[in-house]
């Protein structure tokens, strides 16, 4: 974990060194940027914590300032959201998990990230980066997962070629990216590229998420909270188990018609989920 | 099992996935997602070290019954 501060947590010096190409003293690691998420809250401790601790949140939260302020200034957003309908796949899930003993069983995220990654590739205008020069769009798909810390403070690593990964394979990078996150245990490469990062704000609790692109991406995917909506369907009102999705992304390399096509496909990957 | 082993039980599991959760004081009735911020993965993992420490098994369908630190105690009581 490339961070300086306190158990590799990112601190405002990171981010200045990154903002101005200054190399990080020690550890001798190019400044983690990568470590901060846009657009999420640093949750707020419950107890009034040690000092330090309160330091380091506070440095924190003064880090993602900075690095959101960047991003608004220079990324000219948009949004564009949209209603999954999460039917099949929950069902499919259901039916899968039924069979498993607790140690494969599947998460509904793994099915999000799944189809997520796969549109990506489908729509590379919100797949890659911009820097200075014309956008770079990428023929993988690193998935940037936003992780947040139990002690305040997030990580998006990414899981890499997320696209070609069997649900399998992406629901145990998943648990085992997550799981090295918390424990402060991630490798420098999986730091340092996500292609598109999404956050699954959601899985506490918000029904929608407004994500703040982190630079030099070029969009940021929220995933709001499962919940069963009513649902008109050929003239029928029924329930259905959905959720919002939610496509912040950067207006010099797309525009809200692509964005829109990369939420659709989301929804009709997700249609088929014993295909994903 | 009774109940206060499968006490004993919930909080090792708790401990291990959230090592922040401090249990003097803790209200039984607090929600593991929103109150103790298990997020899914999380949750995953904690039926996985229970099932582990105990033997039991909580498919699932009966996810809702074990939504609150008490309900997860009394589910394992009744069956551990």
């Amino acid at each position: 974990m490339p961070g300086t501060g306190p158990d590799g947590a990112v601190t405002e010096a990171d981010v200045q060194r990154a903002v101005s190409g200054r190399a990080a003293p020690v550890p001798a690691e190019e400044p983690p940027e990568e470590a901060i998420l846009p657009g999420v809250e640093v949750p707020h401790p419950k107890e009034a914590p040690p000092s330090d601790a309160q330091d380091r949140l506070s440095s924190l939260r003064r880090a993602i300032g900075s690095l959101m302020t960047r991003s608004k200034q220079s990324i000219p957003h948009y949004y564009v959201s949209t209603t999954l309908d999460l039917r099949a796949a929950i069902g499919w899930m259901q039916q899968v998990n039924e069979q498993r003993p607790v140690a494969s069983r599947l998460v509904p995220s793994a099915l999000l990230l799944k189809a997520t990654a796969v549109a990506a590739r489908e729509v590379p205008e919100i797949n890659g980066f911009f820097t200075d020069g014309p956008f770079r769009p990428s023929s993988s798909v690193h998935l940037g997962v936003a992780v947040a810390l139990r002690h305040g403070g997030l990580v998006a690593p990414a899981i890499h070629d997320a696209d070609t990964l069997a649900v399998d394979v992406l629901m145990q990078q998943l648990r085992d990216l997550v799981s090295r996150a918390r424990a402060g245990r991630l490798q420098r490469a999986e730091m340092a590229d996500p292609t598109i990062t999404v956050t699954n704000l959601g899985d506490l609790g918000v029904e929608a998420v407004y994500g703040v692109i982190y630079p030099p991406q070029v969009a940021m995917v929220g995933l709001g909270k499962v919940v069963e909506q009513p649902w008109a369907h050929d003239g029928m009102l029924g329930v259905r188990p959905a959720v919002t999705a939610t496509l912040s992304a950067d207006h010099r390399v797309s525009d809200g018609l692509r964005g829109g096509r990369f939420l659709a496909r989301i929804d009709e990957l997700l249609q088929k989920p014993e295909e994903l | 099992m009774n109940e206060q082993e499968a006490r004993q039980a919930v909080h090792t599991a708790i401990s291990q996935v959230a090592p922040d959760v401090d249990f003097d004081g803790l209200d039984e009735g607090s929600r593991l997602r929103q109150d103790l911020e298990l997020d899914s993965l999380d949750f995953l993992r904690l039926v996985e070290t229970i099932n582990e420490g105990t033997g039991v098994d909580i498919p699932e369908r009966d996810y809702a019954a074990v939504a609150t630190v008490k309900g997860l105690i009394d589910y394992l009581a009744a069956r551990g």
